[in-house]
């Protein structure tokens, strides 16, 4: 091949990585900066951010909206956070519909719609994830971040080359130093992420939260599903609440489970050990996260259909159902909607004087039936001090 | 008049349900023990209920064979199915739960308390081998069974009674547990 022939390949090649860097560095960044806007309901009282709790967050990637819905009569407080993992988006869809749709008769409700906002701004490009998924609701379409299981590695690297867990000192894979429910109850001066957790600890114990749940989705691959995973002291709420959702309200089950004391990081486990809060986690079925999954895309994201995944249940390797019908998201956010109800009830009723009275929250069945986009108010019609953007 | 004729079938029917082969029961007494082999949340379910029906039920997650001699328990509930992270949390494993489940049902057995297996939490819990395993080292040796019926969909509990000759009360749904275990202390 003649030099000069070369020196073309070599600027053809040259022209073509620019160009794929400019386009994908224009993706990346427009996915980084998008805002999702929330209307703040009707008994949002003050919203607050992470950084009001710890104030090196003020102002940073991880400074997340904190909602506060205070119904001026006295109760308990409940604090509920969607968007540990945003690969997860049943659990933020959840949130949102608290925020913008509760209406508290007692006692208070903290809402975080994106508990860790680093994570919420990058993808698995790698495993093939859209960086957006659209929401149909009755004025439109509304558009989502998809996001990440572990905080983004523009805001948090080098990871080290073991994480040592604080302060238990337990050695845990590389990368959960970027991984919001690893790194309970947090660091002053730890990573991103371990400050994260630092600034929700001190939410809990500022705001005396009584009740703390975390939101989240798990592969059918991965044997703690369709569940709720307690520390002791949320045991016999989460056993009633399984039980009479699985009589009353669910198709499929939901069991519990007891969160292990050896294993460190986890919200289940560190928010009971380290405050006076009752902590609980709510798991739902994403047929998306799992690895035998086929083609990998927004479809799969919100309908959780896939033929490979029902194939690999077929062999008895999965721990939940799947069929046809998949697991949309519509189910998904309407049994993390219910749950939440449910404990809420239950708590009121184990916990005389402390009660948190929550009020027009669709249940399972009504978000089902009306679908999940029905819940999600216009920004535009909306004034404009009730909009806030996560 | 279609409603009463749909309402005296539907009594009829959860009374059947829970007495399908209540006749042979042994008689069962008060106060009751209830522990898990493999540590899932099934026995704290069944205390709860219990406690709901008024029968004396303490839950023990790692009750010992000497808890059995130290106290004056009539009747002792295992539930079976298990929950890795349950043993994580309770510090045991798979080994250590057969060992401690064999010792009570030996100890049960010479001091003549009554041994009810329960299988409470439907198929989420007949998944492993440890599930497996959980079941087949409580099922020999129970003088009676209380099963969900969602734990039952292939009929391996319906079979393993008949086999066993073992007395089964199954029930549907989780508020129907309280009445099936009513059963087995002739409570009304």
């Amino acid at each position: 091949m003649s030099k000069q022939r070369l020196n073309i390949i070599k600027i053809i090649t040259m022209i073509l990585i620019v160009a794929s860097l400019i386009i994908s560095g224009k993706a990346f960044l427009a996915h980084r900066n998008y805002k999702e806007a929330v209307v703040a309901g009707p008994s949002v009282t003050e919203v607050k951010t992470l950084g009001d709790y710890f104030a090196p967050l003020k102002g940073s990637v991880a400074d997340c909206n904190i909602y506060i819905l205070d119904s001026g009569k006295p109760g308990g407080t409940i604090f509920l956070i969607g968007g540990s993992h945003p690969e997860e988006p049943a659990t933020n869809l959840t949130a949102e519909i608290f925020a913008e749709n509760a209406v508290l008769k007692q006692g208070k409700l903290i809402i975080a719609i994106r508990a860790n906002r680093s994570a919420s701004t990058v993808t698995r490009p790698g495993d093939a994830y859209p960086q957006f998924y659209n929401i149909k609701t009755d004025w439109g379409t509304k558009k989502f971040r998809m996001g990440d299981r572990w905080s983004n590695p523009l805001d948090s690297w080098p990871d080290p080359e073991v994480y040592v867990h604080y302060p238990s000192k337990q050695m845990l894979a590389y990368m959960d130093i970027r991984n919001i429910n690893r790194t309970w109850p947090g660091k002053k001066d730890g990573s991103i992420t371990e400050q994260i957790c630092y600034g929700f600890m001190n939410v809990i114990k500022e705001e005396n939260v009584d009740l703390f749940i975390d939101l989240h989705e798990a592969e059918l691959e991965y044997p703690v599903i369709s569940t709720i995973v307690a520390h002791e002291s949320g045991q016999n709420i989460a056993a009633m609440a399984s039980m009479m959702l699985t009589d009353m309200e669910f198709a499929e089950p939901i069991g519990i489970e007891f969160s292990p004391k050896s294993l460190h990081g986890l919200s289940h486990r560190e928010i009971g050990d380290h405050s006076d809060a009752v902590s609980l986690l709510f798991e739902t079925p994403e047929p998306f996260l799992d690895r035998v999954r086929g083609v990998t895309d927004e479809r799969l994201l919100l309908e959780g259909k896939d033929p490979f995944v029902m194939r690999a249940g077929k062999f008895g390797l999965l721990y939940e159902s799947i069929d046809e019908d998949g697991w949309p998201i519509d189910v998904r956010v309407g049994r993390h909607c219910s749950t939440t109800l449910m404990v809420s009830q239950i708590w009121n009723q184990t916990n005389p004087g402390k009660g948190v009275i929550i009020e027009n929250i669709p249940k399972y069945a009504d978000v089902i039936d009306n679908g999940v986009g029905h819940y999600f108010k216009n920004p535009d019609e909306a004034v404009a001090e009730k909009v806030f953007y996560e | 008049m279609k409603l009463k004729i749909l309402l005296v079938i539907a009594c009829f029917t959860l009374i059947l349900s829970f007495s399908a082969h209540a006749a042979d029961l042994p008689e069962f007494n008060q106060p009751v023990v209830v522990t898990t082999c493999g540590q899932s949340p099934g026995a704290l379910m069944v205390k709860m209920i219990s406690q709901q029906s008024n029968i004396d039920c303490t839950q023990k997650d790692l009750l010992t064979a000497q808890d059995l001699k130290d106290n004056e328990y009539k009747t002792l509930i295992i539930t079976m199915g298990t929950s890795g992270k349950g043993m994580g949390a309770a510090g045991t494993n798979m080994n250590q739960e057969e060992k401690r489940i064999s010792d009570l049902i030996k100890t049960a057995k010479e001091l003549d308390i009554k041994l009810i297996g329960a299988h409470v939490e439907g198929m989420a819990r007949r998944v492993d081998e440890n599930d497996a395993r959980s079941i087949e080292i409580v099922i020999p040796d129970a003088d009676a069974l209380l099963i969900k019926n969602s734990s039952n969909e292939d009929g391996y509990f319906t079979k393993k009674s008949n086999e066993l000759d073992i007395p089964v009360v199954f029930f549907e749904k989780n508020m129907d547990m309280g009445a099936a275990i009513n059963e087995f202390f002739q409570i009304k």
